[in-house]
């Protein structure tokens, strides 16, 4: 009962560009309240939130000296430490969220290693979701979308205008871009949704991200502990999964009822990106961005998944 | 005053003078190109994949440390007789100097650790480390300005003489 | 360790320079938290790759040269011409033009250090008193913060989850109130220590127009390719540099090719003076925010208050402390998830909210005894801080009516986003 008042035998001090309050935030809460409960108070929290630690390479550097024990990162942020994370990203990999889990359930003992060899634990894997294209005049072909002046987060495999974050509202409202890549929720968070009318129904990409303790910090529990922490990070992470479906499901009902319309992209459009994708941009990236053992590993999990249900192919 | 520091002083002067010239070009080069390359990225719109590297800013902390021109609060000036202000001047030099020097000292740890686990394609085809080594040469440089500038005034006030600024016999 | 700490603070006061004094500071706590101190060099690595930061070199340069040229003569000379009919005239001006300038850059300290090298010279040869003109650019260093497209305005509405284009709006009328009755403060002034002036013939006119020709397009230049979409505002700052240098080099001649080294080594002096301070408060912040101390201390407000009324009195108090001791973007990224909440709860829109926000953080950056803008222009002018002090009261007074009308008539902000949101 008093353990409140006790410091924590085991302190992680985490941080994430998740600001208070958010879907990330709640159930970081629950799964930590799980473990001070469980750990009777011996392992203890300190959340910092809002990227009030700075973007991911300054949380990564500070988890290096010992600041920080932990953070939640997004894939663009951790994979320059851990470059076998980013294969998920490949431009039009996936077209539901079915295959999404999947493919994610089978890599993650493979990138839970490549996170070791960096002295890193990689607990759970959290997700923006799929990433559309939002453009201020419909994109449906190949020369449309190679005629719109577009901003990307890197690695997109799209020739990106080089913007800020905060610059890109403004530069979608001066005309200076009119096209941007983002997740129905995100849109509506960076307001970018007030600029872009029309949003291509199939999904660019996938975002992601994951929630990273130190190896350092967490070799230091005890087994029984750290075991325990694994299970309730996998149980509310999972949880965190769901709500973030739901509010980019709830994000789109917002986006229609303020008049933003799906497009759709004509088959043959999506035929020629494909073919760019697999003739030019993976075979730059293979090996180069992330290693081949985890690319055969992705499209092998693919197939597989394909080949038994044959139905999960509609992008949501 | 002392042979051993005179000589030490000169010694000095003499390094502090070459880094304000490299310093000079440098900056020059730099301003050039900050304004070459953005004015070519207005036109060239998407020619270029990334932002461009600005990691430039310290080396301009050592020319506010040469031209003795950092943000202070200074009242002791005004209040402080002439004689006893002479020995603060000394005393303000080499306490900068000393913070400096253990910046130095944290900048190399980190340009040391960046080199081990940073990221080798950070910018302009540059690893982070080697972008990052402005840090302890910069720090490294403000360090000597400020040593420089405790010797002359640990001169003067030996002699008990004023002295205005560094930059007075630069 | 509180001995330790102790030392830093004393010889800040006997004038070491301020980085070097918070840089000593942040060590110290680290390294008495039992935290590995080199975290101060990530903390200055990350305020490097801050993209905002590009711009302040280029318009630091731009306005040493625009001050080095007759700029600031011709300028005068204009404005003594349009405006000379009107006491306070260049005041006027010194406000609106420091206010523009502002809603592009921030109050990153550019506004003090590009347009302040040029306007207080040009305020001194027209006979406004020394302290005036000093308090007049010093506060006008943050004036303009709600006026779009300031970006600490778009942070807050992204932090805060609030419609930006909103907050566009809700800007305008607070920030033309400030400008109106500083405008009315200087025009007084400005009649009672300059008297008036005669009418100049109309042959003047022209010729003032003509001269100041090439200057005159400089805020439309600016304004227009932004608007226009053809650059952001990073950009913006190379091509106000390249056509500034351009002006004056070559169609005007001020400066000659020989003069430009020692005024490039100049203004980026200027900007590592400022690059250092930032580097070292963005050290010893990270030094609060580790140790959780924003939140606890927002975290007793809420234990203590029950009235709205009461909330943002204590609201602004709080405000102004924090505008006053941290850089506006880490007061808008710490301070605004912590006080959304809260402010939820007493019932206060989100907008207004926005609003008292930064007019707070506004005040606070030229609120003695530590607001940043203060000690920029100490810096800047080189006069002692103690004199920028007494230099900015009265214009501090005349914010802080302004902040009481915009915090208790929320029909201020709100008015033109319910006539156009
Ligand atoms: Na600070
Ligand atoms: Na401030």
């Amino acid at each position: 009962p008093s353990r409140a008042e006790a410091a924590p035998r085991y302190l992680f001090k985490i941080a994430t560009l998740a600001p208070d309050g958010s879907v990330w935030a709640r159930h970081f809460q629950e799964f930590q309240n799980e473990v001070i409960a469980k750990s009777n108070g011996e392992i203890g929290f300190k959340l910092y939130m809002g990227g009030v630690m700075g973007d991911d390479r300054a949380m990564y550097r500070k988890m290096r000296i010992g600041q920080l024990q932990g953070g939640g990162f997004t894939m663009t942020g951790i994979s320059e430490t851990v470059p076998d994370f980013r294969v998920m990203a490949i431009p039009f990999l996936f077209r539901s969220y079915a295959e999404v889990d999947r493919v994610a359930e089978g890599l993650f003992p493979l990138f839970q290693k490549a996170f070791q060899e960096k002295d890193l634990v990689l607990l759970a894997m959290t997700e923006v979701g799929f990433v559309y294209t939002m453009s201020s005049e419909p994109v449906t072909t190949v020369a449309q979308l190679r005629a719109s002046k577009c901003w990307a987060p890197e690695n997109m495999g799209v020739t990106p205008i080089p913007l800020s974050i905060p610059d890109v509202l403004s530069s979608l409202q001066t005309g200076m871009i009119n096209t941007v890549f983002n997740g129905f929720y995100g849109s509506i968070v960076l307001q970018w949704f007030t600029r872009t009318k029309y949003i291509t129904d199939t999904p660019f990409g996938y975002a992601y991200g994951g929630l990273v303790f130190s190896k350092s910090a967490f070799a230091k529990l005890p087994p029984q502990h750290a075991a325990m922490m694994e299970s309730a990070a996998k149980k509310h992470f999972a949880g965190l999964l769901i709500d973030t479906r739901r509010s980019n499901e709830e994000a789109l009902a917002t986006l229609k009822k303020n008049g933003i319309q799906l497009v759709s992209a004509e088959k043959e459009t999506l035929q020629q990106l494909l073919a760019v994708r697999d003739q030019k941009t993976v075979p730059r990236l293979v090996g180069v961005a992330f290693s081949k053992e985890i690319y055969a590993a992705a499209t092998r999990l693919l197939a597989d998944f394909r080949a038994k249900s044959p139905a999960g192919g509609a992008a949501k | 005053m002392s042979e051993p520091l005179g000589w030490l002083s000169r010694g000095i002067q003499q390094i502090g003078r070459l880094l304000e010239w490299l310093e000079e070009g440098v900056l020059l080069l730099l301003i050039a190109a900050m304004i070459g390359l953005a004015c070519l990225q207005i036109v060239l719109r998407d020619v270029w994949g990334g932002g461009l590297s600005w990691a430039d800013p310290l080396l301009r902390a050592v020319v506010a440390t040469k031209m003795d021109k950092h943000v202070s609060i200074d009242l002791a000036s005004h209040l402080v007789p002439k004689s006893i202000f002479r020995w603060l001047r000394v005393f303000r030099s080499f306490f900068a100097a000393g913070v400096c020097v253990v910046l130095t000292w944290m900048a190399i740890d980190f340009v040391r650790q960046e080199a081990l686990h940073g990221n080798d394609q950070a910018m302009a085809g540059l690893a982070s480390w080697q972008l990052n080594l402005i840090f302890p040469l910069a720090f490294g440089s403000i360090t000597l300005r400020f040593l420089l500038g405790g010797v002359r005034s640990l001169r003067a006030a030996l002699a008990g003489k004023d002295i205005r600024s560094f930059e007075a016999t630069a | 360790m509180q001995f330790l700490q102790l030392i830093p603070l004393v010889l800040a006061i006997l004038g070491s320079p301020l980085f070097v004094v918070m840089a000593a500071l942040a060590l110290l706590s680290f390294y008495g938290a039992g935290i590995d101190p080199s975290v101060v060099v990530i903390e200055m690595s990350r305020l490097a790759e801050t993209p905002m930061l590009l711009s302040l070199p280029l318009f630091i340069l731009a306005g040493t040269v625009l001050s080095e040229s007759k700029a600031p003569v011709r300028l005068l000379d204009l404005s003594n011409v349009l405006l000379g009919w009107l006491p306070g005239g260049l005041a006027v001006i010194a406000l609106v033009v420091c206010s523009v300038f502002t809603a592009f850059t921030g109050a990153s300290g550019v506004t003090i250090f590009a347009l302040g090298g040029l306007l207080f010279p040009a305020m001194l040869k027209d006979r406004y008193p020394e302290q005036f003109s000093l308090g007049l650019i010093t506060t006008s260093g943050s004036l303009g913060l709600l006026f779009p497209p300031s970006l600490p305005l778009i942070l807050y509405g992204v932090i805060a989850e609030t419609r930006i284009d909103h907050l566009f709006l809700a800007g305008i009328l607070p920030g033309l109130l400030m400008l109106l009755l500083l405008g009315v403060y200087s025009i007084k002034k400005g009649a009672a220590t300059r008297g008036p002036r005669k009418a100049l013939p109309a042959g003047e006119t022209l010729r003032a127009l003509r001269a100041a020709a090439w200057e005159i397009p400089l805020p439309v230049i600016v304004l227009g390719g932004i608007y226009g979409g053809f650059f952001v505002v990073g950009e913006a700052a190379a091509v106000t540099a390249l056509y500034v240098l351009l002006v004056e080099m070559c169609v005007h001649r001020d400066i000659t090719p020989a003069r430009l080294p020692s005024l490039v080594v100049r203004s980026m002096a200027l900007f590592g003076g400022i690059f250092v301070v930032l580097a070292a408060s963005m050290a010893s912040t990270s030094f609060l925010i580790d140790q959780e101390i924003p939140a606890r201390l927002f975290g007793f407000i809420r234990e203590h208050i029950s009235s709205k009324y009461t909330f943002l009195l204590l609201l602004n108090l709080f405000l102004l402390v924090v505008g006053a001791l941290l850089d506006i973007f880490s007061a808008l990224v710490l301070v605004v998830p912590l006080i959304v909440p809260i402010a939820l709860g007493y019932g206060v829109d989100l907008t207004h909210l926005g609003i008292i926000f930064l007019a707070n953080l506004q005040i606070g950056y030229c609120t003695p005894p530590v607001g940043l803008g203060l000690f920029l222009a100490s810096y800047r002018f080189d006069r002692p801080i103690a004199q920028l002090y007494t230099a900015t009261l009265p214009f501090l007074g005349i914010l802080f009516i302004t902040l009481g009308i915009i915090t208790y008539f929320p029909l201020l902000s709100l008015f033109l986003v319910e006539l156009f949101g």
